[in-house]
């Protein structure tokens, strides 16, 4: 075991590096998520001309209703409002015409007013006009005057609501530190494993050094024991280590079941790391074989499963693929912790993601045992 | 003496080749025994089935007057192997190396100490025992690979070729090592496919090719076996077809030829074969430039006996 040590440690300074580029990225992405991510929407001012020839009370409250976000301007001669408009100096021009609030009561009143306008983005003003119609309306049909409802609809306008579009629609748990942490976890344990692993079990199993120990007074199966003791040894540490950050920097994010259901998910991803690598260091040669297979395994699993990309904004095929991958199951369970209702509601589902976590471990150490077998080195 | 290998009819085959074919071997205690013979000749699939590191088809295989098998740890215990390639863990230094090669047979690790540093001392690698692998020389990295092998002081050491792409100058040192254990008491296989060591070190030699024992016996019983005695060589600018049924006809002589402006003279034992060539050019008022007599190698023997030549690489 202490061999076993002694050739771990050879293997730490290039997966350090990685290491320490996970943490700093997983800081930056956490602090980030930490702060509210939101964009508050408000209609911008318009420059707004309104030629009004009925002069009633529905469109005098319309001209009032306009002007709360708007400004507004009166009467004006049609061939300086055309030169406004060519100069941009007015975004739009309404027309109300005479007759228009009798338009309105006989469901008429689009008819009775005209706009010009150059300018492509005054469909939110469009809206909001016929938005103040159907408040109007509303407000007659439960029986109140025109002046009543007039009054009771500019009364109502005066409260400002703002309007905030959360980014990435339902999903809640990027705002949340932790969920950060997790999510990285299943990029760096088995790219750091393949790394420090690797080299061990390559090292162990070189073809004559094999030879040499096989002749030894230690059986093969001992030997194994002695190899597979180290390595998880080394794997714990390693995963020990995860751990110890993710309760002094994230603890606050969790429940103490959350980070336990959170802790056990990493643990079984562990398992499947360590399978990843054992059979990664007996089929792959050289230092940087391994480095190579390291990032390839580690970055595409992420890439696939959503860990670097939010999983919506992959096609239905990529989708398809990563159910095949053992990280997608995890990633699962993550998110689970920050469902609605908690982990404890949502255990049935968590354990049943887990099994099929365990599942891909067993399948990928009969995968090792078999290629080792294949390639006598058990 | 006692004997320590003994090989009955050991047949080994992959697939449709037969790599060891019904092979007999017996080894007695002290010996250096050589096994020669070219590469693919079958020498490190018997040494793979004697270490019982592969199963074999046939045959039987007693070490130590005791079956060989995977499990039987203690003649295990007793055998060291030195192989061609160099197996040593590149991530351990030189000292680390030597004890967990010896751990594998020694558990007291006072002994194991002790056993360590006179391996070290033996090959001579004591000023190098905190480098790594990859910082010693090639020849320092074979002395290493022979310190792995020979630190539990085992009785019969194995090696494989240990002289595979090495300077002459740690060659030299390698071979009286081996000779040196020897002489503390080991019993030696060694296989090569360089017929020089094999004269040079071993006191028995068997010739292997295709699997089989072709010849078995001290250099002097294989070279006695051939009709070759003394092969002469004559540097001549011109020669006759006359002449050369002449050379043949002198005594002891059995073969002649003229290639290239050498004669070559083949002589099955006697004495004073040169004097009696030499006699004849000047008889004959042949004039000629250098001369050259061989006694018989391993090489002469191997060519006789299947009519092809060892190979002999990077000579």
């Amino acid at each position: 075991m202490r061999i076993v040590l002694k050739v771990a440690k050879k293997a730490l300074p290039p997966a350090f590096i990685y290491f320490a580029i996970f943490l700093v990225l997983l800081i930056v992405f956490s602090q980030n998520a930490g702060k509210e991510r939101e964009t508050v929407f408000r209609a911008s001012e318009m420059n707004l001309v309104i030629q009004d020839e009925d002069a009633g009370v529905l469109s005098g409250a319309l001209c009032e209703y306009l002007s709360r976000d708007n400004k507004v301007s009166g009467e004006m001669d049609e061939a300086l409002l055309s030169e406004m408009l060519f100069y941009g100096k007015t975004d739009y021009v309404l027309y109300i015409n005479d007759g228009f609030e009798e338009g309105f009561l006989a469901g008429d009143a689009q008819a009775l007013l005209e706009r010009q306008s150059i300018k492509a983005n005054v469909a939110f003003l469009d809206q909001k006009i016929e938005l103040f119609f159907r408040y109007v309306r509303a407000e007659l049909a439960m029986g109140k005057s025109m002046e009543e409802a007039c009054k009771t609809v500019l009364s109502l306008s005066e409260k400002q609501t703002e309007t905030a579009f959360r980014e990435g629609g339902e999903r809640s748990y990027e705002t949340v530190a932790g969920y950060y942490y997790f999510t990285y976890l299943s990029y760096i344990l088995p790219c750091v494993l393949i790394m420090i692993l690797g080299p061990i079990l390559h090292a162990f199993y070189k073809k004559d050094v094999k030879m040499r120990t096989d002749c030894g007074t230690v059986s093969v199966r001992r030997q194994n024991l002695r190899i597979i003791g180290g390595i998880s040894l080394v794997a714990l540490l390693f995963w020990g280590l995860l751990i110890l950050i993710g309760v002094l920097l994230y603890w606050k994010d969790f429940t103490v079941a959350s980070f336990c259901f959170g802790a056990g998910n990493s643990f079984l991803l562990l398992l499947v790391s360590v399978a990843i690598s054992s059979t990664v260091g007996i089929f792959v040669k050289g230092d940087d074989a391994l480095n190579g297979a390291s990032n390839l395994i580690s970055m595409g699993m992420a890439f696939l499963c959503g860990v670097f990309v939010p999983g919506e904004l992959l096609p239905d095929y990529v989708h398809k693929v990563a159910e095949f991958l053992p990280v997608s199951w995890y990633m699962k369970n993550v998110k689970l912790l920050f469902e609605e209702g908690g982990i404890v509601e949502n255990s049935d589902t968590f354990f049943k993601n887990g099994a099929v976590l365990l599942s891909f471990a067993a399948a990928l150490f009969f995968v090792a045992l078999a290629a080792a077998k294949k390639r006598k080195v058990v | 003496m006692s004997t320590v290998v003994k090989i009955e009819n050991l047949v080994k085959r992959y697939a449709e080749l037969v790599a060891v074919d019904h092979m007999n071997l017996s080894i007695e205690e002290g010996e250096v025994f050589g096994l020669l013979g070219p590469n693919g000749s079958g020498k490190s699939t018997i040494i793979s089935c004697l270490l019982a590191l592969t199963h074999f088809d046939k045959g039987k295989i007693t070490v130590f007057g005791e079956p060989m098998r995977a499990d039987n740890y203690a003649v295990k215990g007793r055998i060291g192997i030195v192989l061609q390639n160099v197996a040593v863990f590149d991530e351990l230094t030189v000292q680390e190396n030597v004890d967990y090669f010896c751990s594998l047979y020694i558990k007291d690790k006072k002994r194991r100490r002790a056993l360590v540093e006179e391996a070290v001392a033996f090959v001579g690698l004591e000023d190098f025992v905190k480098f790594y692998p990859k910082k010693l020389s090639g020849g320092l990295l074979r002395r290493l690979n022979i310190a792995c092998g020979i630190a539990h002081k085992p009785e019969l050491i194995i090696f494989d070729e240990p002289t595979v792409a090495v300077d002459p100058q740690s060659r030299n040192k390698i071979l009286e090592g081996i000779q040196e254990l020897n002489r503390q008491g080991a019993t030696i296989i060694y296989t090569s496919h360089y017929m020089e060591e094999v004269e040079q070190i071993c006191s028995r030699i068997a010739i292997i090719d295709k699997g089989q024992t072709v010849a078995i016996g001290s250099k002097e019983e294989l070279k006695s076996m051939i009709q070759t005695g003394e092969t002469i060589r004559v540097e001549v600018p011109e020669f006759t077809e006359e002449m050369l049924t002449s050379l043949r006809r002198l005594p002891h002589v059995f073969f002649a030829e003229y290639k290239e402006g050498l004669a070559t003279v083949k002589c099955s034992g006697g004495r004073h074969n040169v004097l009696h060539v030499l006699e004849y050019l000047n008889n004959a008022g042949v004039s000629f430039d250098r001369v050259f007599a061989e006694q018989p190698t391993l090489n002469d023997v191997f060519l006789e006996i299947t009519g092809r030549e060892l190979r002999d690489e990077a000579r």
